[in-house]
């Protein structure tokens, strides 16, 4: 590894430091401060990746025993119905859940807009908290909030008794509702942060031209706050399909089947049942469906980029 | 006329993000206060009545617990501390350096992949490592995963710093004969302590969050607080005064750092991927 990344291009003398040539010396400093990071990365990343890929051509098991069986994980997959009910599960989870925190922040911040004073700061810290929160303890407080007999939301409904995690129909919504509860003050924050750098000058010079709000609105705020609306939304899209703490907590994924995730199932066949060659199986599908989606997103934002002429 | 109606809807729509936002910390707080026979009433008080120690005083007497606390404490600390001391001169050489051959150029994109990187697509082989070098179960595995995984992180809230640092600055350190190691350590290192301390609030809230690898590879010894959490899954009712207990221990340390932290969050959320 060392000698791929070797920052010399004249190799002289490999052992111990040249006497008085600094200037040869300097770039050995530079590359053993990068070394330590590659290296534990690679390790920890890198090689692993590599292996997962390997991992999903076996049957492995808990012992650690694992024949090469081929493409059989695969096919396996593909006509595994619980695998199907996850992606959808998941899919409908982030659809929704992104969808609304998107359109909720754009109000707010649309709303909240301007200079920021004291106590706006103050409000900020405070909403920021929910994202930072452990998603695990911010599961487990909303199960109890939503409990059938003695939780707030029953209460504040006034709906008692209604139970919420433990009926399918609702416990999809619920983990939705927590997920934008969560996450919808990251979106509104980036937002703020973009409408605050769009330049004065130029609605004023559309207000000169004779623009009204509304127009305004829609031939310059819009365009110029395309590209961190795309951003927040990838950001927000990748983590929510890779849910698993949030569920977890939740729901378990139940009741039945109702709001197991990728996430949750990969976790069952991985590390509940041990049947790791599936689960890595799995991972590698998932992992390249991320970075599929990831790739045309960014095609489509450049496009966007370029049309809002940046 | 419009003006009131507009000022009329921002105080209406800062109330109903305040009350949603605090709604499960004052259930939080206020359950950790109450006896049992106060929490399990319909209506639920939200000030307690009767206002009990009683799950306070149970926390600090429960040593399994206090260990769970401990090994998270132990994780995030080590592992942020980890972190920083392998970051800053990372990002210092990425930023400061030209490597040869543009190898700097793919290292900052392999580091930005890396926030995109799932866990699972990664966690069986790691675990399987771990096996093999007898570490599952111990905060040594988890120190180490977490120092791995937020290394990037770290990175690239660093970077920009170092960047921004005038030439000027980092000349005059060499034309006074400091070679790049002192030039870090006496010049640069200072010079960023913000950002330092920005880039380690974020590890420390990730690790202490931190669920997944913690779940998998720990079953007894080295729990983390987290999963003492999780596995308070029950449903039962007598237990809910230690489990409000247990979730405010958790967020008390997060609410400090978020104070901390205050406008930096989103930028380390965001890290790398807005320019």
């Amino acid at each position: 590894m060392t000698t791929t990344l070797s920052p010399r291009t004249r190799r002289t003398d490999v052992g111990g430091p040249a006497p008085g040539r600094s200037r040869r010396r300097t770039p050995t400093a530079y590359f053993w401060m990068l070394v330590p990071s590659v290296a534990l990365l690679l390790a920890f990343a890198g090689y692993p990746l590599v292996r997962t890929v390997m991992y999903s051509f076996t049957d492995l098991n808990a012992a650690g025993v694992g024949d090469i069986v081929g493409l059989d994980n695969y096919v396996r997959l593909f006509e595994d119905d619980l695998f199907r009910e996850a992606v959808r599960v998941t899919v409908v989870y982030t659809v929704v859940s992104v969808a609304i925190e998107v359109v909720l922040a754009w109000g707010l911040a649309l709303l909240l807009q301007g200079p920021i004073s004291r106590l706006g700061h103050l409000l900020r810290v405070i909403i920021a908290i929910p994202m930072a929160l452990c998603p695990v303890v911010v599961g487990i407080v909303w199960r109890f909030l939503f409990n059938p007999q003695y939780g707030w939301i029953n209460a504040l409904l006034g709906t008692p008794d209604r139970d919420w995690t433990g009926d399918p129909e609702r416990a999809l919504g619920v983990m939705i509702f927590v997920d934008v509860w969560a996450w919808t003050p990251f979106v509104f924050m980036m937002l703020s942060a973009g409408l605050l750098a769009i330049p004065d000058d130029i609605k004023e010079a559309a207000r000169l031209d004779g623009a009204n709000a509304v127009r305004s609105f829609w031939s310059i705020t819009l365009p110029l706050m395309m590209p961190v609306t795309l951003v927040a939304m990838l950001l927000r899209i990748i983590d929510a399909a890779k849910a698993f703490d949030l569920p977890y907590a939740l729901t378990s994924g139940g009741p039945g089947n109702a709001t197991t995730t990728v996430g949750i199932f990969l976790y069952k066949r991985g590390f509940a049942e041990f049947q790791q060659g599936y689960a890595s199986a799995l991972a590698v599908v998932f992992t390249l469906a991320l970075v599929v989606f990831a790739v045309v997103y960014l095609g489509v934002m450049r496009r966007a980029d370029r049309r809002a002429g940046l | 006329m419009t003006r009131i109606l507009l000022t009329a809807l921002r105080t209406v729509a800062v109330l109903v993000l305040l009350v949603a936002t605090l709604l499960p910390l004052v259930w939080v707080v206020s359950t950790t206060f109450k006896s049992n026979s106060d929490i399990l009433v319909f209506p639920p008080q939200v000030i307690p009545l009767n206002p009990t120690l009683d799950n306070v005083v149970d926390f600090f007497s429960d040593p399994a617990r206090l260990k769970f606390f401990g090994n998270s404490l132990v994780a995030t600390t080590v592992s942020t501390v980890l972190t920083i001391a392998l970051a800053v001169p990372a990002a210092y050489a990425l930023t400061v350096h030209r490597f040869p051959r543009d190898v700097g150029r793919h290292v900052r994109v392999g580091f930005l992949l890396l926030r995109f990187l799932p866990a699972f697509a990664v966690v069986v082989p790691i675990f399987v490592l771990l096996r093999q070098a007898g570490l599952i179960d111990s905060v040594g595995a988890l120190i180490l995963v977490y120092t791995a995984f937020h290394l990037p992180i770290a990175i690239w809230m660093i970077s920009p710093a170092i960047a921004q640092l005038p030439v000027e600055v980092r000349e005059a350190a060499s034309v006074d004969g400091a070679g790049p190691v002192r030039a870090l350590w006496f010049v640069v290192v200072p010079l960023i302590r913000p950002a330092t301390a920005t880039a380690a609030a974020f590890c420390s809230i990730l690790s202490w969050n931190e669920f997944f690898f913690a779940l998998i590879f720990t079953n007894q010894n080295a729990r983390t607080y987290p999963i003492l959490i999780s596995s308070f899954v029950t449903d039962s009712g007598p237990q809910w005064g230690a489990i409000a207990m247990t979730a405010l221990m958790a967020i008390v340390p997060i609410v400090i750092l978020c104070a901390f932290l205050q406008r930096n969050l989103v930028s380390g959320l965001t890290a790398g991927a807005v320019r």
